[in-house]
């Protein structure tokens, strides 16, 4: 356990002190990020204004909440994406990996806390800016904002295994730009990235329910702004657990089969 | 004229050996019709307009997205990533010491023939839209269309090449690509609907505005003369700037050998 912890240390003032390196690259990424969120509350912005003040039940100031705290959870919620697994895979980066004692999925976990909280600052400072153009409406309410903090930890833990699990497909599919495709438009639609679930046809949002993808960026931000139905919040949780122990499962059966697959140049 | 059509079929020729990819580009053309389509759909589902745009007019958008985004990602990135890659390797000796204009050379050495299945998709997009909305086109509005999409094609160009220029000093700056990517995502709507700092931004900083949105607004009878004559005078700005960028930008280049 005390090395576990170590190598989360490590890995993490790595990022830490490489990313305050490039900084120029840190602040180009992360104004490509807000692109998105921007567009789509200015279009719900306008379409609740031509319907009157609310779509689907929520305003233009739930509307500009809605994605604001969108951005954090998503920031919270980043992982590595699964083209640099699989370049890892390709590359043979993984002999190197593989030839230490601990699985090379805890240092990844370790800089990618170090990456969030070099950009937090930042992420905040464009929430805020956007909270100036969009005025949002916040009720916040003690226990969700509480419970909030397990459920983005969940989602992004779900979110981070799914990606490695992706990524590992490598060892297998040669063309794997094509499910990482299928994989992220399905993202759109059903982690609540488009659009908030209540705002979606019924069937989308009864596959985003039961697929892992509503519970690693939506549920958290539903909680956090009461979009959520109280009664309903133990199911969420209880679908994030599931999830979660789902792609453990996973990521052992398909990281131990790869890894017998895996075969490298060089020695 | 002669360089740049023998590059074409040099291009052509070899994309033609790799028919994977056009499988892989069928695909992908696919899933953004699928993000783009599935995001009018679920806002039409509540609402007319907006804006004062109808779905059949942003259908009309959509497609004009299409096109652009297929003719930049054909014809224009890829000789624009090559000439970044070459300048940061230091490999970009050779484009120099050939016997032609340099700007042009890089400017057509590599195309992606299967990007235009988009612009394919575009027209039909387009179309349909056009027609649902029951558009009556004059000859005069498709020449504007024709003329705006040319010079957003221009305005982007030199957008591109004044960023490849900025390698001559900055050597990395493989994030702009993907910056480019998601502000021209912005122009899946109209540039008119958003906020007053950003419409600037997609106008003038990123030209999605020209590229995307003014040529859709020379079809649906929306195009003032006075957008129609500042996105000339933006074309010819935007070349000379290019131009002027590329000039002073290769004095600064040291190659790698020699």
């Amino acid at each position: 356990m005390r090395t576990l912890w170590a190598v989360y240390r490590e890995s993490f003032r790595l990022t830490v002190l490489e990313m305050s390196q490039y900084r120029v690259n840190l602040a180009i990424w992360i104004l490509s990020l807000i692109a998105e969120p921007i567009i789509y509350m200015t279009v719900w912005t306008i379409v609740t204004q031509e319907q009157g003040g609310t779509v689907g039940g929520l305003t233009a100031g739930q509307f500009s909440a809605y994605y604001i705290t969108w951005m954090l959870v998503r920031h919270f919620t980043v992982t590595l994406a699964p083209d640099a697994i699989e370049w890892r895979v390709r590359n043979g980066i993984f002999s190197g990996l593989l030839l230490r004692p601990l699985h090379p999925i805890h240092q990844d976990v370790g800089s990618n806390l170090g990456y969030k909280l070099v950009a937090l600052p930042i992420i905040l400072a464009i929430m805020f800016g956007l909270a100036l153009v969009f005025p949002p409406t916040f009720q916040l309410q003690p226990l969700t904002a509480l419970l909030f903090v397990p459920a983005v930890i969940l989602g992004y833990l779900i979110r981070f295994i799914t990606h490695w699990v992706l990524g590992l497909s490598a060892f297998w599919i040669t063309r794997t730009q094509a499910l990482f495709g299928l994989y992220f438009v399905a993202e759109i639609f059903l982690t609540g990235r488009f659009a908030p679930m209540s705002i979606l046809p019924d069937w989308i949002e009864a596959i985003a329910t039961v697929s892992p993808f509503r519970w690693m960026i939506a549920f958290p931000v539903e909680l956090i702004l009461g979009i959520m139905p109280a009664d309903q919040i133990p199911f969420g949780f209880l679908m994030q657990a599931l999830w979660l122990f789902v792609m453990i499962g996973v990521l052992r059966v398909v990281w131990a089969a790869g890894v017998r697959q895996y075969t490298a140049v060089s020695g | 004229m002669r360089v740049i059509a023998l590059y074409f079929k040099v291009s052509i020729l070899n994309e033609l050996q790799y028919r994977v990819n056009f499988f892989v580009q069928v695909l992908q053309s696919f899933l953004s019709l699928v993000v783009a389509l599935g995001g009018l759909v679920i806002v039409f589902d509540h609402t007319e307009s907006l804006n004062g745009w109808t779905s059949a007019e942003l259908l009309a958008v959509v497609g004009v997205y299409f096109i652009v985004g297929g003719l930049i990602g054909s014809l224009i990135q890829p000789s624009m990533q090559m000439l970044m890659e070459d300048i940061r390797q230091g490999t970009l000796d050779f484009a120099i010491l050939k016997p032609v204009d340099t700007q042009l050379l890089v400017s057509v050495r590599q195309i992606q023939l299967w990007r235009l299945m988009d612009v394919g998709i575009g027209i039909v997009l387009l179309v349909i839209g056009l027609t649902q909305a029951g558009a009556e086109i004059t000859v005069l509005e498709l020449l504007a269309f024709v003329v705006m999409l040319i010079a957003g094609g221009i305005i982007v160009y030199s957008f591109w090449l004044i960023l490849a220029t900025i390698a001559f000093w900055f050597i990395r700056i493989d994030n702009i690509l993907q910056v480019f990517q998601s502000m021209y995502e912005a122009g899946r709507w109209p540039v008119r609907i958003y906020p007053p700092w950003l419409q600037f931004m997609l106008t003038f900083l990123v030209p999605v505005a020209f590229a995307v949105t003014v040529p859709v607004e020379a079809l649906t009878g929306r195009l003032t003369p006075l957008s129609f004559l500042g996105a000339i005078a933006l074309t010819v700005l935007m070349f000379t700037v290019g131009r002027v960028f590329w000039t002073i930008g290769i004095r600064a280049y040291s190659g790698a050998s020699a």
